[in-house]
């Protein structure tokens, strides 16, 4: 059973370890630990990644909603200030029509 | 009719087209119809316009051109006024089809999550009721700082943010495919747009004649669209007319005895939110009376709506006993004496009963479309309506001119 992790240190080690590897070396036989560090490592990598991909999904989703939104305020204002409603009428018809397809 | 015979010759002030066209002592009717002529002769071409030019350019030119419209009805100059009616005709029909456009595509394009469309068109629900709601409140108070130009600058002003937002924070999109799309952006490629709308043009026409319940379902909804736009153009002299006989301290006037347009028109918006919440309920109850009926037949058509299976004879059944009620609502005013000091409120309580059933039907209206036209053709079929609104628009202004 041989196997090491080589740290960014320089250092190798079998056991846990905060630190970012730089290479793996595993042979069939490895043990379980070292497998586990990485498979735990990446995960949390992963994780990590998909955290903050959700979020800057999220974040972009809330700026462009704002964005959005503040057309609509703004254009149904002027709209409803010379005394139409054209603008409202569309609206509500394309909220239901979304509701009602979910998805074209 | 009955509001046509007395309806040019007064002086009004206050907030809106007809009040401010008016006002200037030009008629009305003639400037009012001229934008819908525009509309009707604009409407087909305008959507494969918007998707050959872009979205965001095509938001920016409505901008531009409502401000410029805006501007220029501030000013009794009748030649300014026929091209601000005739610009308004062609903003119109940008402004039923850009912004809807715009956010499909984009939504799409950033690959947001599919569920949080439907959050962000109910947003978009809440955020213009409230400011229709508010634009009606602010109209009355611009109108009596600023007189009755003061709506249109503070339109003007909110369209330059538009402007300003479009401009900054808005990325191009068309209404072609991607590589249609780049044709489109280095200009080298003009005939596939053409060959989308001649195309679509087709699939329409072919879509109508194989079901001809579609064009009925056209020509109901256009009428009903269009007997809207002449309720809104003519609830404002027509209580003008009946306010000069209704006491002073009626609800509905303000200090001066005039009719409350800004605060009115704010309560017909409320009325309208109030009709929208209402639709679902009174859809049940529809659904509740009529159950006894569909048991004896086939099961009838149905859509999804919110998550519940809605049948068609219930939608239907709701629509044409809103268009019923709404006619007898529309038609009561015409049964009043202006001299009546009772006819200004009894009016104006129809009126706003006739926007909560304006409410309660547009819903349906989409329903109907779901339940019998293709989703892939839904919006080059809209086109028709819109058609035949400015058409019919343009036809009941005249004739209240002809009668007067």
């Amino acid at each position: 059973m041989t196997g090491s992790i080589e740290f960014e240190d320089g250092n190798c080690a079998s056991g846990f370890s905060s630190r970012k590897p730089l290479s793996i070396d595993v042979d069939a036989s490895s043990s379980s630990v070292s497998e586990s560090v990485t498979a735990s490592e990446s995960t949390d990598h992963l994780s990590a990644e998909a955290a903050e991909l959700s979020e800057e999904t999220g974040y972009s989703f809330s700026l462009f909603r704002l964005n959005y939104l503040v057309v609509t305020l703004v254009i149904m204002l002027a709209d409803g200030l010379q005394g139409k409603k054209t603008f409202l009428e569309m609206v509500h018809n394309q909220a239901l029509i979304a509701s009602l397809n979910q998805w074209h | 009719m009955h509001l046509s015979t007395n309806g040019t010759d007064l002086i009004y002030t206050g907030t809106h087209l007809y009040v401010l066209y008016d006002g200037y002592g030009f008629s009305v009717a003639s400037l009012y119809c001229l934008g819908f002529i525009t509309g009707a002769v604009t409407a087909p071409i305008t959507g494969p316009m918007i998707d050959k030019f872009g979205r965001k350019k095509s938001a920016l030119l409505y901008c531009f051109l409502e401000i410029g419209i805006n501007m220029l009805e501030q000013f009794p100059f009748l030649t300014g006024l026929i091209i601000s009616r005739m610009v308004g005709g062609v903003t119109t029909n940008l402004l039923s089809t850009v912004f809807e456009a715009w956010v499909d595509t984009e939504y799409r394009r950033r690959g947001f999550n599919e569920a949080s469309y439907e959050k962000l068109m109910r947003d978009s629900v809440v955020i213009s009721n409230i400011a229709a709601i508010a634009s009606g409140y602010l109209a009355h108070i611009l109108a009596e700082q600023l007189g009755p130009v003061g709506p249109f600058e503070g339109a003007v002003a909110c369209t330059i943010v538009a402007f300003a937002v479009v401009l900054l924070l808005w990325t191009e999109n068309y209404g072609l495919s991607k590589d249609a799309e780049n044709n489109a952006e280095n200009n080298t490629d003009n005939t596939t747009s053409s060959k989308v709308s001649n195309g679509k043009l087709w699939e329409t026409i072919s879509i109508i004649k194989s079901d001809w319940r579609i064009l009925r379902i056209c020509i109901t909804q256009g009428l009903t669209m269009g007997s809207l736009q002449i309720f809104i153009f003519l609830w404002s002299p027509l209580l003008k007319e009946f306010s000069l006989g209704a006491p002073k301290d009626t609800i509905g006037l303000d200090s001066e005895g005039e009719p409350a347009y800004g605060l009115i028109f704010g309560c017909f918006m409320m009325a309208g939110v109030v009709g929208g919440l209402c639709s679902p309920s009174c859809r049940k109850l529809v659904t509740l009376l009529l159950s006894p009926l569909s048991k004896k037949s086939s099961i009838p058509d149905t859509v999804t709506v919110d998550g519940e299976q809605v049948r068609s004879m219930d939608v239907e059944f709701q629509g044409s006993m809103c268009y019923f009620v709404c006619s007898a609502l529309l038609f009561f005013p015409s049964l009043r004496s202006a001299s009546d000091p009772s006819s200004f409120h009894t009016t104006l309580l129809s009126f706003v009963a006739y926007e909560v059933i304006v409410g309660i039907y547009s819903p349906c209206e989409g329903v109907i479309r779901s339940l019998y036209i293709p989703p892939e053709s839904r919006a080059s079929m809209m086109t028709i309506p819109r058609f035949i609104v400015n058409v019919a628009v343009a036809v009941g202004v005249i004739s209240t001119e002809l009668v007067s």
